[in-house]
């Protein structure tokens, strides 16, 4: 989001302030304080909630994300699928499921699977936020944990990503919206304009997202 | 009894150089010294609390050097006497005999005993926080002489006095030293304040030793201009000495000085004012130290009254020649009062040759 | 200078002492008032159903037993390792002091979240050798209650050391040099007078520990995670009431917090605890 920020800067002079948090407390936060000029929340979701509350003025689809299970480099466990997740010898982390959309994501996929019981009941970890995961299992706390794919891009060198069964998958859009509240709405609009742009979804290509609802590895 | 031998200590702030010193058995030896001149340091080297850099501490003919404080029997009574706040008078007195597990009786009747040496057996049940001063103090002295010390050490055990406590704890300390005859090494800042106590005195400043001896030779004959000041000879006075037959003679500001003690060169002469006569007729006898001169300024000091005299001349038979000296002296309320002493009367002033005390300097000092 | 002089300076002077007085005391009460009002509107903001719907839910009340546990857990132990750390501060000079004492500052000024990380690491199978050793031998510390006793040990007992040693240096050192030359060992004296008389102290300074540690957040979260009925404590289960905007139930969890504070506070006070709180 960074670079989006700077290279928009660059492109048009308007200078953008984020503040970062998960989905829900960022809507908590609109909701409370009735202010801020766009939303990007992880998740369809909360983009559904911010509308109903009619705080929406325009959204786009961005980015896709899709749950995958990341392990550490080389699968020294052999985890293969979600089935695997259920095994004692791992230890297993997934996101908060109030606090995160990947936590909601997780508890979804694997009710589709029908494994909710046993993983939950195996878990060592629920983290309030999700790079809590991606550095767990880097730090060897954590043997496999259902995270976004663009976060397993993150740690090149420490995480692999092994695929979740497609049949039981649920592929979640990262939508960006303009806020009724925003103070310049063309600014808002520009920015939305531009981060829904091939130039814009680039850069979030680059940093490891989805722009197609199928993974590419 | 107390030996402290090459002692030496730097701590910065203060430090001790050299000390050694001779503290006999039975002996009420009394350190004196400024604030800050290293007194408390020995205190705690020879109780164990600090240990020396260099020298030995020998007690009672054992080297205590590297022993601990709590192998070395010492009654220690500090400053601000550190009762223990959280015990009654009865439990501090009877902390060191606790410790050393001796049974309860013997507690209880040692208790008993010291208290009533003391004269503190109505407040053995009380907490320490509400006792006065000179309470206080007598419980830690109690508290120090639990463990029969083989020598006790008091760190201005009267400074924090009032006057009247004062006087009454010197009686006592004394009192107590005579019946319990331990060897007692005392140190304080204040000359008077001991001179009824001590056997002996060490005067000590910045860090080393300047005189050891009994009061009353301290007080007449001190050993450097620092002593001669602390101990109170108010007439410091620096000149030239002549040896002649029977007197030495000693220049001072232009005029003349005599005194019995042979001496040639450069000195410094004291002489304590209290030996200082003042009349208002001339002494019939001549005297070779008899000035004609005017009070400068009248101390009354309740029983004694102090006495600013400059000279204007030096008396000898019926010739008078010029002398401005300023003197000190000390006289009775009495004697002050016959006299009609006031700034500007003319009267005569005299001392003997043998109370004109001579210090030699050496060179360095004589040019300062 | 002239009596008229005299007289404008004096009221001068008066005018001045009038106006620093008002002044000072203007900004102290504009500071208090500034602080309850913040604590009235959050109390009032969680409202009746705020504190009902908090003290039905059972993750609510298994993580203020937690809490309570953990921390009072945590100060025995910062206690146990304070009190003769805190003496050996102050009572012992050697080498390298100032280096210890500033390394013992460090937990205190570090955000505790960086703590939380810092403990993650040291107890990485992957990043340290304890770790793996841990790993080795099937035991996990990452992600368990003892985590936040750790998380909450480690910020909280620099603090304890630090508030401890300031109630043995404002006791004289007399008292031990006085029980040596009466007869104890170093470490008896240090028993039988220092101790029971930095008993107030102490006491005072486990309250101040206790109520820092039950109020830690960053460290619990990062280190130990927030798993319903595991590792939830008061803090963490007031930060996720916020992250899914319950915001009600937040505020109202706020409140539990600010009471348990005020009354350690008191309590703190109550023993004639100092100024000395970070």
């Amino acid at each position: 989001m960074d670079e989006i920020g700077k290279v928009f800067q660059n492109k048009t002079n308007i200078k953008v302030q984020y503040t970062y948090s998960g989905s829900a407390c960022l809507l908590a936060q609109i909701d409370n304080s009735r202010q801020g000029d766009a939303y990007m929340p992880g998740e369809w979701f909360y983009m559904e909630q911010a509308d109903e509350k009619g705080y929406l003025t325009e959204v786009e689809r961005i980015a896709y994300v899709i749950p995958v299970i990341g392990v550490a480099k080389g699968n020294p466990k052999k985890v293969r699928g979600l089935r695997d997740l259920a095994r004692k010898d791992l230890r297993v982390g997934i996101g908060d499921p109030h606090a995160t959309a990947l936590g909601k994501q997780a508890y979804i996929v694997l009710k589709n699977a029908g494994l909710q019981e046993e993983v939950i009941s195996n878990l060592t970890t629920s983290a309030a936020t999700v790079p809590e995961l991606g550095n767990a299992i880097k730090l060897g706390h954590l043997d496999a944990a259902i995270v976004w794919d663009a976060v397993a891009h993150w740690y090149p060198e420490d995480i692999d990503i092994v695929l979740i069964e497609p049949e039981y998958n649920e592929v979640s859009t990262v939508p960006l919206g303009t806020l009724e509240f925003a103070e310049d709405p063309q600014a808002a609009k520009k920015f939305l304009d531009f981060v829904a742009s091939d130039e814009g979804k680039a850069i979030f290509k680059k940093h490891g997202y989805s722009l197609t609802p199928n993974l590419e590895l | 009894m107390i030996s402290i031998r090459n002692l030496s200590l730097d701590l910065g702030e203060f430090s001790l150089r050299d000390i050694c010193l001779e503290i006999k058995e039975r002996e009420y030896f009394v350190v004196l010294g400024e604030t800050g001149a290293g007194k408390t340091l020995l205190i705690e080297s020879v109780a164990g609390l600090l240990r020396p850099q260099v020298g030995e501490v020998w007690l009672a003919g054992r080297n205590v050097t590297n022993l601990r404080p709590e192998d070395r029997r010492v009654g220690y009574l500090p400053q601000d006497y550190a009762l223990f706040p959280h015990l009654s008078v009865r439990d501090n007195i009877g902390f060191g005999m606790k410790v050393a597990k001796r049974a309860k009786p013997m507690i209880d009747s040692k208790v008993a005993q010291l208290a009533n040496l003391l004269g503190i057996t109505h407040l053995l049940e009380r907490d320490v926080l509400h006792l006065s001063g000179g309470e206080r103090q007598r419980t830690a002295l109690a508290r120090a002489l639990a463990i029969d010390p083989e020598i006790l050490l008091l760190d201005e055990p009267l400074s924090a006095l009032d006057e009247q406590t004062r006087e009454n704890l010197c009686g006592e300390l004394r009192r107590v030293h005579e019946r319990c005859g331990t060897t007692t090494v005392h140190i304080s800042h204040s000359f008077e304040e001991t001179l009824a106590l001590a056997d002996r005195i060490a005067v000590i400043n910045a860090g080393q030793v300047e005189q050891v001896g009994i009061p009353t030779e301290v007080m007449s004959r001190p050993a450097s201009e620092f002593v001669a000041s602390f101990v109170r000879c108010q007439n410091i006075l620096r000149g030239r000495a002549y040896s002649e037959a029977e007197l030495t003679r000693i220049e001072v500001d232009g005029t003349e000085v005599c005194s019995d003690y042979p001496a040639g060169g450069a000195v410094t002469i004291t002489v304590r004012p209290e030996e200082i006569a003042l009349s208002e007729e001339l002494p019939s006898q001549g005297k070779p130290n008899l000035f004609r001169g005017e009070v400068t300024m009248v101390v009354d000091r309740g029983a004694v009254t102090r006495v600013d005299v400059t000279t204007r001349a030096k008396v000898q038979g019926s010739k008078e020649t010029p002398a401005s000296l300023r003197l000190v002296a000390l006289c009775t309320h009495r004697q002050g009062k016959a006299l009609g002493l006031t700034p500007g009367k003319e009267l005569y002033i005299s001392f003997r040759p043998s109370v004109v005390h001579v210090i030699r300097r050496n060179q360095d000092e004589a040019n300062t | 200078m002239s009596s008229a002089d005299r007289k404008s300076s004096s009221r001068k002077s008066a005018a001045d002492e009038v106006f620093f007085k008002s002044w000072s005391n203007g900004l102290l009460l504009f500071y208090l008032t500034l602080v309850a009002l913040i604590l009235f509107f959050t109390a009032r903001y969680a409202g009746i159903a705020g504190y009902t719907e908090l003290l039905r839910d059972p993750d609510f009340r298994g993580a203020l037993i937690l809490s309570l546990e953990t921390s009072t857990i945590a100060t025995l132990l910062a206690v146990v390792v304070a009190v003769p750390g805190a003496y050996a501060l102050s009572r012992y000079r050697f080498p390298g002091q100032n280096i210890l004492d500033t390394i013992l500052d460090l937990p205190i000024v570090l955000p505790p979240l960086i703590m939380g990380v810092c403990l993650l690491i040291f107890f990485s199978p992957a990043a340290s050798p304890i770790g793996a050793f841990l790993k080795e031998h099937d035991l996990r510390v990452a992600y368990t209650r003892p985590a936040i006793v750790i998380a909450q040990f480690m910020v909280a007992g620099g603090f304890t050391i630090r508030c401890l040693k300031a109630t043995f240096d404002s006791m004289t050192p007399r008292y031990e040099q006085v029980a040596r030359t009466l007869g104890c060992s170093s470490s008896r004296a240090f028993f039988t007078v220092a101790l029971p008389l930095a008993k107030g102290g102490i006491v005072a300074g486990a309250i101040m520990t206790w109520a820092r540690a039950i109020g830690e957040f960053g460290p619990i979260i990062v280190f130990a995670g927030s798993i319903s009925g595991y590792t939830l404590v008061l803090p963490t289960a007031i930060f996720l009431k916020m992250q899914v905007g319950d915001l009600e139930p937040m505020a109202a969890g706020t409140m539990v917090l600010v009471f348990i504070a005020t009354v350690a506070l008191l309590i703190f006070k109550r023993l004639g605890g100092r100024g000395y709180i970070w």
